[in-house]
């Protein structure tokens, strides 16, 4: 028996069914840091920047009853999709009774998962003296899984998005299925990249199984579960005080997507409704538009995650997060809807419709709780460039760029950042870009004037200048370029996404969704990200801080004079 | 041999180490910070803990400091102006779109750039990735940007052009020019900081040196004045990030070079004393009033890294990899609204401090719980301090009602779940580096490490523990033994082939003439002997741009690269527990040029008949669960024969709480050695 042993037996008494302070606390930090060490691991022997550069990934410890336990700090957009995974998955695979020790699940089934094919799931179940304990998940980015192109804007079903394994035994009782393992690589077009990948995945999985089994060793599972309990009331608590101060009502926002990809022009409506009753709160996506034609549907369990996300970040998520935060939350979706399509639908871009509904959850706050929710964001965006040649084989340039946050009581917004459902992702340096790709970054700056006026400003956008060396393909992937990011209480709009190309001879056309466009050499592109909103009347603006824009080049002289004319007053008088 | 003087300045002590080649003798010094006037407080400890002429005598000084740190904590630095490449003013600013840790912060924004935007100014000229010269350098642009740096008040110049890693020209010429320009000022040109590619991380990192030079160069020269006026003759050094010390007149020209050194010089002597006593693998546990400190060591080394980060500030540049969390001895414990107990983050710092110091603290801390438990004996401390420990249980008392537990559960819960965190951490760091700690050695030092050695071991089920001698100054006495370092690195992407080794050799002439000019130009020192030139290269498969640093041992253009490629593969497989049937590519080439300060005789103290006699107290055994008697020694008494625990051993720096269960014999360099009672006849 170890020291720690020792004193938890005896401060255990039979107070709080086994779980006193000290050991609900050691054991918390046995979750966080078995989390923690699934992201290191992970990172560690990944193959993709993106998962170990990016964060491209969420991974998770959840309890026997599917709880979430602990999820190490990654894409938050992944957060609270996980648990679903879960439970699809092994449904699957015949129920929690049909597990055995040392199974590996395996899933790109989008519909499963809530995620585009890309974001491969593994599940691993932990087994504790024979009995199933719990579940290691991980959901990561993968370069390529056989989808028709390898980034695809224009699909109108499931099929054309990536090869499905809906839920499969990878490895059965510890041993690996090879001829599934064979047929998973062969439909890749980077076999080598999504084997290491793969890999790294269920090694990170063990690890953290491999701890959570420490903890049970340590503590005794009935002690382990009691503790479990107190964590996740902690978390519970942290949003029911939260809502508790909210005073109750039926809060709602709308907006649009500018289309689903494949129908341009033909904006997309969507509709929340938040009731907030007490300490709990309800979260109706169902007014939002039918599911669509073209791959902007976002499948249940990721909409439900995303409105997850706009709460907790809402209630203050203070270290990690885990299923008590969940609890007094309510989502309600209509199945054949955008944010509960019904498969085949497509769901590659599964992305922007949740990141906006987090944006409306927001919005719908936003006038009951003016201290805490910011103005709009600039969304996201981004370009991609690709050519082939004999010396570089296939190169690929993807520009991502940040975007304005939105002001908010609590200040200004200056600095992009990517939206916060993406927060943990990494924009790519210009001379990584120059190095790997055909092109050269002309300008990467901020765009003076992008962000909404107000007593307090939002965030500038950015604007990115790729010029194309040689002939290569254009891919071109905006979304809120007609619907600005809004500002509050009198804020004004911050200037929404643009690009534009650029062509040697001198015609400039603007561009929103492109698959694939033959740029000539000497052609440049260039991504103007958008803005945030402002907050609150820009006649409230401290003098002082318009001039100092000014002179920081933030805000221009002449849209200074517009929007805050009485800071020049007193100087001119 | 060389009579030697190490002072560390810590945020909360500054600590001393005097070696004297005389007699052997070793004397230790420990005082109160002086945030204010660092260079002060230095020369003070010097006079108070030394004899007039221990000065005079020295050949080396050594110094650890965090002047530059804190000058960019503080953002108390110069007005600095930087020129880019045009198109890229706001690469300081844009970042990387990143909340760092903040990553739910719906408010979070970066703090701002430590250039304002109006002293951002472009300058024509572009080279691009292959490094041909796609613009030349508009020199009139740059006469006409120093016109408007000089209106806006910049103090100093720092020139970050794209590209600049691959080709130098332009940053030289715009420096040229601006010389020509009569401009006297310091200038820092990004490649002559980093040779190394992402324009943000290299920017910053040139940004800062700028931005810290006057602070480290005014503090340096105050600080040698006032050692040349005691009479001091011999050389001057300070440590550096990436381990190992430079002169104080480099350091003015890099100071960048200091900014992450603060625990460096604590790992890189717990290396050495692993080696010494022959631990494959050692894991420090430097514990202060604010933070714990933690690095792994393979073979008595260190990992070195090229991407650290000061806050979120990245710095392209070498630094040992020490970790750290906030909890420390001053971490403060407190019950939150869902009634559990938590540890920190806040701290009591140096002022007030934990309420058994009695210098008002009110919030109990992790040293109020182990004053309460007895696990500092009677609390007697140096300089005949003497712990309230009646003022500790009360706040711990407090703190026990509120949770309906008594207020030894109180407090044996807090320094668990300090055990805890600071377990956590050390679980991160090996299992990054495919490291099982439960191997290796547990070296604790820092005013409160050994007092939580055996907790922190037991949690990570370590059977193993070192405490040096002086372990409360032992990041002082680990200035004693650092080699004068000087790298220099440059990135260089190309396959692994015959053709690869014969690039990254050329490469490899230009480092050293680098390191060559920068040794000549801090006056010379360059014919020490024991002078060694290591070479590494940065390797990594084919797209995975996941890099390790594998030692190139004898270079020559003809080197074989299957060899360089298996040792990379081998590497590989100790990180990630698995090589791969790929390709392998170089990413950078780095060179290391070491010269070696004369050896120290360490010696080993004999146990001292003049040892106070053993007392006894009432106190906590973690591993019995309840109060036991313990014994209360003086460090001197021990020797080389087993003494079980439960022991507290005193002496003038620090407390060692031994727990039942474990035993503690003095070994090699007057370490004690702890290991558990079915462990020790092992070893």
């Amino acid at each position: 028996m170890t020291a720690e042993q020792t004193v938890a037996v005896r401060l255990a008494s039979d107070r709080d069914g086994g779980a006193d302070p000290v050991t609900t606390e050691v054991i918390r930090y046995g979750l966080e840091a078995a989390a923690e060490q699934m992201r290191v691991s992970l990172c560690r022997s990944a193959f993709s920047p993106a998962i170990y550069d990016g964060l491209d990934f969420g991974a998770a410890l959840y309890d026997r009853e599917v709880r979430l336990l602990s999820q190490a700090k990654a894409m938050p957009g992944f957060l609270g999709t996980l648990g679903f995974c879960i439970e699809a998955m092994v449904g699957r695979v015949g129920g929690p009774e049909a597990l055995r020790e040392g199974d590996v699940v395996f899933s790109t089934y989008g519909y499963d998962i809530g995620s585009h094919q890309q974001d491969a799931v593994v599940v691993v179940p932990g087994f504790f003296e024979g009995e199933l304990v719990g579940y290691a998940v991980i959901k990561a980015h993968h370069l390529d899984i056989g989808a028709k192109a390898p980034y695809c804007t224009d699909t109108t079903d499931i099929f054309q998005e990536g090869t499905i394994f809906p839920g499969v035994r990878i490895y059965s009782a510890g041993v690996r299925n090879e001829d599934l393992y064979r047929t998973i690589l062969a439909n890749s077009r980077a076999p080598e990249v999504l084997a290491g990948d793969l890999n790294a995945q269920i090694g990170s999985a063990r690890v953290g199984l491999r701890e959570l089994n420490r903890l049970l060793e340590r503590f005794g599972r009935t002690r382990f579960e009691a503790a479990v309990e107190r964590i996740l009331d902690h978390g519970e608590r942290v949003v029911r005080n939260f809502l508790a101060g909210v005073p109750d009502g039926r809060y709602s926002a709308s907006g649009a997507l500018d289309d689903n990809a494949v129908d341009p022009g033909v904006p997309v409506p969507l509709e929340v409704v938040v009731d907030v009753r007490g300490d709990e709160i309800s979260i109706d996506l169902s007014e939002s538009a039918d599911q669509q034609r073209g791959p902007v549907n976002s499948p249940a369990a990721v909409s439900v995650g995303m409105v997850c996300v706009a709460v907790a970040t809402l209630a203050g998520v203070e270290g990690g997060v885990n299923g008590g935060y969940f609890r007094p939350i309510d989502v309600k979706t209509r199945p054949g809807s955008i944010f509960e399509p019904i498969a085949p639908a497509p769901i590659f871009l599964y992305g922007w419709a949740g990141t906006y509904a987090i944006g409306l959850v927001h919005r719908a706050l936003a006038d009951t709780l003016p201290d805490i929710v910011p103005a709009d964001n600039g969304f996201h965006g981004g370009m991609m460039m690709w050519g082939s040649d004999e010396r570089d084989g296939l190169w690929l340039v993807a520009a991502m760029h940040a975007v304005g946050m939105g002001a908010s009581a609590r200040g200004d917004m200056t600095t992009p950042l990517l939206s916060i459902a993406l927060s943990g992702l990494t924009t790519i340096p210009a001379e990584i870009q120059e190095l790997t790709g055909h092109v050269v970054v002309e300008r990467f700056e901020l765009i003076p004037d992008t962000g909404g006026a107000g007593r307090l400003r939002g965030g500038l956008g950015v604007r990115g200048r790729y010029r194309a060396r040689d002939p290569q393909v254009l891919m071109v992937l905006l979304e809120r370029t007609q619907s600005p990011p809004w500002g509050l209480r009198g804020g004004g709009d911050g200037r929404p996404n643009s690009a534009s190309v650029l062509l040697p001879d001198g015609t400039v056309q603007d561009v929103f969704k492109v698959p694939g466009m033959q740029l000539p050499a000497g052609a440049v592109a260039e991504y103007r990200s958008g803005g945030g909103g402002g907050f609150g009347p820009p006649s409230e603006r401290d003098p002082e801080a318009v001039l100092h824009d000014v002179r920081e080049g933030y805000v221009t002289e002449e849209a200074a004079r517009r929007d805050y004319p009485h800071a020049f007053a007193q100087s001119e008088e | 041999m060389a009579t030697r003087i190490g002072v560390d300045i810590g945020g909360t002590f500054t600590d001393l180490v005097f070696y004297d080649e005389h007699d052997g003798a070793m004397r230790v010094a420990k005082r109160p910070t002086t945030p204010k006037a660092p260079d002060v407080g230095v020369v003070e400890i010097i006079a108070e803990a030394l004899a007039d002429d221990a000065v005079a005598r020295a050949a080396y000084f050594l110094h650890g400091t965090t002047v530059g740190l804190n000058a960019l904590l503080e953002r108390k630095g110069a007005c600095v102006g930087l020129m880019t490449t045009k198109g890229f003013r706001d690469v300081l600013e844009l970042r990387r779109g990143t909340r760092g840790e903040a990553m739910y912060d719906l408010h979070h924004q970066p703090r701002p750039p430590l250039v304002p935007r109006r002293l951002r100014m472009e300058i024509d000229e572009r080279i691009l990735a292959d490094g041909t010269i796609e613009q030349p350098l508009d020199a009139d642009d740059v006469a006409r940007t120093l016109e408007r740096l000089r209106a806006e008040g910049a103090e100093a110049i720092a020139i970050s052009f794209l590209n600049a890693y691959a080709h130098p020209a332009h940053e030289v010429e715009a420096e040229q020019a601006l010389r020509r320009l009569g401009f006297e000022g310091p200038i820092t040109l990004s490649h002559r900081v980093s040779r190394e590619m992402r324009e943000f991380e290299r920017t910053a990192t040139t940004v800062v040196d700028a931005y810290v030079r006057p602070a480290v160069s005014g503090y340096l020269r105050r600080l040698d004045d006032r050692m040349r006026d005691d009479g001091f003759g011999g050389e001057s050094l300070i440590t550096r990030s990436g381990g190992g010390s430079m002169s104080f007149a480099e350091a003015e020209a890099r100071p960048f070079e200091t900014v992450m050194s603060g625990p460096v010089a604590g790992a890189v002597a717990a290396g050495d004393l692993a080696r010494e006593l022959g631990f494959a693998r050692a894991i420090t546990a430097d514990v202060g009033g604010t933070s714990f400190d933690t690095c792994l060591l393979v073979d008595g080394r260190p990992r070195v890294r090229y991407e650290g980060a000061v806050g979120d500030l990245p710095l392209q540049t070498a630094w040992v990899d020490v970790r750290s969390i906030g909890s420390g001895g001053g971490s403060i414990a407190h019950v939150d609204d869902s009634a559990l107990l938590r540890v920190g983050p806040a701290s009591s710092g140096a002022v007030p401090g934990p309420v058994c110091y009695g210098r008002g603290g009110t919030r109990p801390t992790t040293t109020d719980a182990a004053a309460v438990l007895g696990m500092l004996g009677f609390g007697e401390l140096a300089g005949g301090l003497r712990l309230d420990i009646p003022a500790a249980r009360r706040a711990i008392d407090k703190l026990a009602a509120g949770l309906g537990l008594s207020g030894d559960e109180v407090a044996s819960g807090v320094i668990t779940i300090a055990g805890a965190a600071m377990a956590g951490a050390v679980r991160s760091v090996t299992i990054e580096q495919g490291e099982d700690q439960r191997e290796a050695a547990l070296i604790s030092f820092g005013g409160a490490g050994p007092m939580l050695a055996t907790i922190i071991a037991s949690e990570l089920d370590m059977t193993s523990i070192v405490i040096p001698r002086h372990a409360g100054n032992f990041s002082a006495w680990g200035l004693l033994g650092q080699d004068v370092t000087r790298t220099a690195s440059a990135s260089l992407i190309h396959p692994l082939d015959a053709a690869g080794v014969a690039a990254a050799h050329a490469t490899l002439g230009g480092l050293r003439r680098e390191l060559d000019e920068r040794v000549a130009a801090s006056g010379g020192s360059g014919d020490r002997d024991g002078t060694s030139f290591d070479v590494a290269l940065e390797l990594r498969y084919l797209r995975q741009l996941h890099s390790l640093t594998v030692p190139w041992p004898q270079p020559s253009p003809d080197s074989a690269a299957a060899s360089l490629a298996e040792a990379f593969a081998a590497q590989y497989e100790t990180t990630f527990g698995h090589a791969l049937e790929a390709p392998v590519e170089i990413v950078a080439v780095r060179a290391t040029l070491r010269e070696a300060l004369p050896e120290v005789d360490w010696g080993t103290p004999v146990r001292d008949v003049r040892a106070a006699p053993d007392r006894t107290c009432d106190a906590y055994s973690f591993s019995r669960g309840e109060r036991v008697e313990f014994v209360v020694r003086d460090r001197a008494a021990l020797d080389e024969q087993p003494t079980a625990g439960p022991l507290i051993v005193l002496e003038p720096t620090t407390t060692t709480y031994v727990d039942a269960g474990w035993t503690v014999r003095v070994g090699p360099r007057g370490a004690l050695l702890i290991a558990t009672e079915e462990d020790h006849d092992d070893r």
